[in-house]
């Protein structure tokens, strides 16, 4: 809360003395208060397959029994990372860590980011949810994603408590209108301020009505009128902040906004997923928000990404390529390639676009480094380690150290296999996450009963910082 | 949103008043010793619950305890009864003390009674009473607000302007196999304000785009600024258009107020499309209103308006508001429950072999049998044959098609029904209206799941297919049912029978604890009975298994792809069950040798028909019966057995009823 507040008064002297960005981030890191922190989470549908990710020259043991840790550098990436190996220094591999409460049949969803049985769904926090309450921001949390469905938005991975589920927009053009329209000039700006009437006449509107209640029905319309009232809170903040936003806005090809459901053309999948990463990267550079969820389709909607041959720069014939059929696909050929190998292809495509991100992170100054210095990157798949997970484990991917405030970066780490002593679970990931934004905790989500002979409370002791 | 949650964690501690640590010590303590804590103190931990040195605090740990004591308690579950009883004063007074700490915490559902609006507790309400004396009058639910139910929404938004499509899903709907839309499981807050702010901006878009058939609304946009009478006209075709009626002077004058003030800041196009934005966000067109409306009567109850009844009529048999009751509702012919009996029996008429007039109606058997559910149950395909939910979906749907085109003893019927269709549906035909067609020319050879071999030959004319006796019986038996209520990999046994202990005994169970380790364990050359029967038969557990086990047992006759099955496991299958702790005389201590004699001791009940009509009217009412309906469900019982088990009757009876067309106004409450 306090940083929101902060935020705020900063953005509110920048409306006035028209500073310029760079300028706003010196000025916010001057302040006596810890560094900036921000978590974008890229959840990847259908799987991140373990062998799949592993760098060459490191062996692969099926289920070992004792914990490695080594440096990453020196071992060349495999297909689907190479647009990461840049970044090699900055990465840290994580292998071993099991979710087994959470299975399900093709996608953990909610639970993925939850851990807790799939078939709960929004069962109550998680944990991007969790680090955007620590964090604050205007918006909390953004949900941003691509599915090949023609939806503007889905509810997917997020929740912020029991049957509270967040947003995951999916409409890029939507996205941008929604968060920058402050920033915008003219005609756009006006819609803005006329927005800003509109939704203090709503909540004028709605306080008419309730008077002629009481009761649980008295109560719900408070809902619906605290929600206008907190809008147009959060236009008052955004005006205020024009400037920055204006400085930091992406430019979006209005054509990602056409969502077209096809099995025999273009899907511009990617290309959505670009623009969705640069209204990401835009929305941390103005200080909207500092916790970001990017789904590429993830979530119960959708098992993953499907788009024809020719979107994955394949040769030869082209043809659809749907993400079902490749996770059934081991003996299948697509486009001449096997079904896990169009899975490697779609995602090193998807990983391409994160490396947009991150360049752009990283040409913002902050204190002594850049904005990404300040970032962590946490890149899994709701649906762990395959097209049917059994989840005994999860792969993770993460870049960057959060400023400091955990030991990550040029590491591999393989924790012994599932049931073995010192086995963890992304619960424990997910718990160093939050301690390392001061929210100490010793458990999250619901434990595993198979491993009940294991203590599974506590962070990963090794991510200590 | 995340705002509106941190406020109300705020205001929940610094509201939290002080704890009533003397009535804990004077009342709670005693009760605990002389009751509880011979079983649970910390060196017995019966059911691995100690209640010894419980703190009086409802603070995260303890508040669910508490929760589970103040169940227990309240439903004389405990103490188990060969044990020492308190006395109902002793009984009350302590659940006084835990109900008044739940209160302070100010978390929703925090109490029972909160609790009891909720689909899923509707049995809570005691069935020997609904059933038994009837009451001088009803007393109905209070005025209230409905959420639109998605469907709603969906169905009419975007018949307002041309083209509009793609409009965000922004008003949620609870997951589970329960009732889907009920008054109270809905509110508007920012999760979902901000979507419907984005589909009302579309809309209003539409309705003065160039393709727009509203002149009147197109004309705010046009080359000049309109004029105040144009505005005026717009504002009425809005109104008419949007909320359904034509506006009040006050909302005349304050809408053009606001179009004034919106064209200064931004224009007159972006002020035209704010106010068209404005309407389209009214409370009255997002929720239903059943306010009540006229003087009050001698009990304090008010009646709906006639257009709220209207509405509400519409809305418990379609997804769209009905003309024809509109037009009813304005001619005044919706003032009497026998006229709104007469509009109702003519809407309910439908004669057509789908049985699609009232979509409503098909989809309470949806969300009472859950059987849809079965294409959300991953299941790799069976050896030698292929499993498509979809389809068996789709054919049991027939068989519930024409048990609601006969509509004679509908319930029964499909208890016990062991006629089933295969690939046959009804589908509407050019020019020839609509048949039963084949479903599918390519999904062989998914009959597997009835037992017909791969090589069965399918045709139109042996439909539905008669199974022999003691093989099928009735929806339960049918393997879309069975799938549905069945895992990933194995049979559901627990589930199955709590969908019987609560939706056709009436019976209640607890929420699964969340510290329970509920897998079944692995075992060879074991059936899958005797495997739950490892992990359920611990006192502890079987406390609430055996309201559900022996019942969803019976089932293992089949597999969970839904085919008879003689063997488990190399085993022979034993399907045997019983039926107790349901308080009827004729059906507890019941021993059956299998599914069909199940259900057809359970299709011969009277007690489960009353379950039955009890669910229907939670389904129309969209809310849980109270004691107050007690006359509206024994009227609506009546009508149903009256009419030889027409399901038809039995909503005309509901929606004829006073617990239906009349709310109760607080103040004047007597009950």
């Amino acid at each position: 809360m306090n940083l929101k507040r902060r935020d705020f008064l900063k953005a509110g002297s920048l409306g006035a003395g028209g500073l310029m960005l760079t300028q706003f981030v010196n000025q916010l890191e001057a302040a006596p208060k810890a560094k900036p922190a921000r978590v974008l989470f890229f959840v990847q549908g259908n799987g991140v397959y373990p062998r799949d990710v592993q760098p060459a020259g490191i062996e692969f043991p099926k289920t070992p029994s004792k914990l490695e840790d080594r440096p990453l550098d020196g071992h060349a990436m495999s297909l689907s990372l190479e647009p990461l190996a840049p970044w090699v220094k900055k990465m840290t591999m994580i292998h071993g860590l099991s979710g087994r409460v959470a299975r399900g049949s093709h996608n953990m969803g909610f639970a993925a980011l939850g851990c807790w049985p799939m078939k709960k769904k929004a069962y109550g926090e998680t944990i991007d949810a969790a680090m955007a309450r620590k964090l604050g921001g205007i918006y909390p949390h953004i949900g941003l994603g691509v599915s090949n469905k023609a939806m503007s938005m889905t509810y997917n991975l997020t929740s912020m408590a029991r049957g509270k589920a967040l947003p995951t927009l999916l409409n890029p053009v939507q996205a941008y209108e929604r968060f920058f329209a402050a920033g915008a000039a003219g005609a756009a700006r006006k819609n803005f301020d006329v927005d800003t009437n509109l939704l203090d006449f709503l909540a004028d509107d709605v306080k008419r009505l309730q008077k002629q209640l009481d009761g649980s029905e008295r109560e719900k319309l408070s809902r619906y009128l605290e929600a206008f009232e907190s809008m147009s809170d959060r236009q008052g903040k955004l005006a205020a902040m024009s400037k920055q936003i204006a400085a930091a806005a992406p430019k979006i090809d209005p054509k990602t906004g056409q969502i077209t459901e096809t099995k025999t053309g273009r899907t511009g999948v990617f290309e959505r997923l670009e623009a969705q990463f640069e209204n990401a990267a835009s929305a941390m550079i103005a200080g909207l928000t500092n916790v970001v969820t990017m789904s590429a389709g993830a979530g119960p909607d959708r098992i993953g990404i499907s788009c024809m041959a020719s979107e994955l720069g394949l040769k030869g014939d082209d043809g659809y390529i749907g993400a079902h059929a490749i996770g059934h696909g081991n003996y299948q050929q697509f486009a001449g390639i096997s079904g896990p190998d169009c899975h490697a292809h779609i995602r090193r495509r998807c990983l391409e676009q994160l490396a947009k991100f991150i360049r752009r992170l990283e040409a913002v100054p902050e204190g002594d480094g850049t904005m990404m210095d300040n970032t962590l990157i946490v890149y899994l798949s709701d649906s762990a380690e395959g097209h049917h997970p059994v989840c005994h484990e999860w792969p993770f991917i993460l870049i960057g150290d959060l400023g400091g405030r955990l030991k990550l970066g040029n590491r591999y780490l393989r924790y012994p296999w599932y049931g073995n002593q010192s086995h963890r679970t992304i619960a424990n990931l997910y718990l160093s996450l939050l301690q390392a934004v001061g929210e100490q905790r010793d458990n999250f989500g619901v434990a595993d009963f198979g491993l009940a002979d294991l203590d599974q409370s506590g962070p990963l002791a090794e991510l200590a910082a | 949103m995340m705002r509106a949650a941190v406020f109300i964690f705020l205001s929940a501690l610094t509201a939290q008043a002080a704890v009533d640590e003397a009535g804990f010590r004077k009342t709670v303590v005693p009760f605990l010793e002389s009751y509880c804590l011979d079983c649970h103190d910390n060196e017995t931990q019966e059911g691995k619950l100690s209640l010894e040195g419980i703190r009086p605090t409802m603070t995260e740990g303890a508040l669910e305890t508490w929760r589970l004591v103040q169940e227990q308690l309240q439903f004389a579950d405990m103490p188990p009864a060969k044990k020492q009883q308190p006395n109902p004063a002793e009984r009350a007074a302590v659940l006084a003390w835990i109900r008044g700490e739940l209160l302070k915490t100010q978390e929703p559902g925090a109490l029972a009674e909160e609790k009891l609006t909720q689909p899923q507790f509707g049995n809570y309400v005691d069935h020997a009473a609904l059933f038994g004396q009837r009451r001088s009058h009803v007393t109905p639910a209070a005025p209230r607000l409905w959420r639109l139910r998605p469907a709603i929404y969906n169905a009419t938004m975007p018949r307002l302007g041309e083209r509009i499509t793609g409009l965000a899903n922004g008003l949620n709907q609870n997951d589970g196999s329960n009732f889907k839309d009920f008054s109270a499981g809905y509110f508007l807050d920012e999760a979902a304000a901000a979507p419907l702010l984005g589909n009302a901006k579309k809309i209003a878009e539409a309705l003065t785009a160039p393709t727009s058939k509203d002149r009147p609304l197109k004309v705010l946009v046009t080359e000049t600024p309109p004029t105040q009478e144009q505005v005026a006209d717009g504002i009425e075709t809005a109104f008419r258009k949007i909320v359904g009626r034509a506006p009040t002077a006050e909302e005349q004058e304050r809408f053009g107020a606001f179009h004034k003030a919106s064209s200064n800041t931004g224009g007159y196009v972006a002020g035209a499309k704010a106010l068209l934005t404005a309407i389209l966000l009214q409370p009255e067109v997002l929720y239903r209103m059943e306010l009540g409306a006229g003087e009050p009567d001698e009990h304090g109850r008010v009646r709906l308006s006639p257009r709220e009844t209207a509405y509400a009529l519409s809305y418990a048999l379609d997804d769209r508001p009905v003309d024809r009751l509109l037009v009813a509702a304005d001619e005044g012919k919706l003032n009497t429950a026998a006229e709104v009996a007469a509009e109702v029996r003519a809407r309910l008429a439908d004669e057509s072999l789908a049985q699609d007039r009232n979509p409503r109606v098909l989809q309470f058997f949806r969300e009472y049998f859950h059987y849809p559910f079965a294409r959300e149950v991953f299941k790799d395909a069976p050896e030698g044959g292929v499993h498509r939910p979809d389809l068996l979906v789709a054919d049991l749907e027939t068989t519930v098609r024409d048990a609601l085109c006969t509509d004679r003893e509908v319930l029964a019927t499909l208890l016990t029904t062991r006629r089933f269709y295969v690939n046959a549906n009804y589908k509407s035909v050019k020019n020839k209206g609509v048949q039963l067609v084949q479903g599918h020319n390519k999904w062989w050879p998914y009959q597997t799941a009835f037992n017909l071999p791969p090589d069965w030959r399918w045709n139109l004319t042996e439909q539905p297919l008669e199974f022999l006796e003691g093989e099928r019986a009735g929806l339960l038996t049918h393997p879309a049912w069975l799938a549905a209520w069945s895992g990933n990999f194995e049979n559901h046994p627990v589930q199955r029978g709590k969908w019987i202990r609560t939706h056709l005994l009436g019976g209640t169970v607890p929420d699964v604890p969340i510290g329970v380790d509920a897998r079944v364990p692995e075992a060879e050359h074991v059936t899958f009975r005797n495997r739950l029967k490892q992990a359920t038969a611990a006192a502890e557990c079987w406390r609430c298994h055996r309201k559900m086990d022996p019942l969803g047992v019976t089932f293992e006759r089949y597999d969970h792809y839904g085919r008879y099955q003689r063997r488990d496991a190399g085993q022979p299958v034993d399907a045997t069950g019983w039926i107790d702790r349901t308080g009827v005389k004729e059906l507890d201590g019941k021993r059956v040798n299998g599914p069909a004699e199940l259900m057809a001791v359970l299709a011969r009940s009277e007690h489960v028909e009353q379950v039955f009509v009890r669910h229907a009217f939670r389904y129309f009412m969209g809310r849980n019966e109270t004691l107050g309906d007690t006359n509206t469900l024994q009227d609506a019982h009546t009508a149903y057995r009256n009419s030889g088990g027409s399901f038809r009757a039995l909503v005309e009876s509901l929606l004829a009823s006073d617990s239906f067309l009349m709310r109760q106004l607080p103040q004047q409450s007597k009950d």
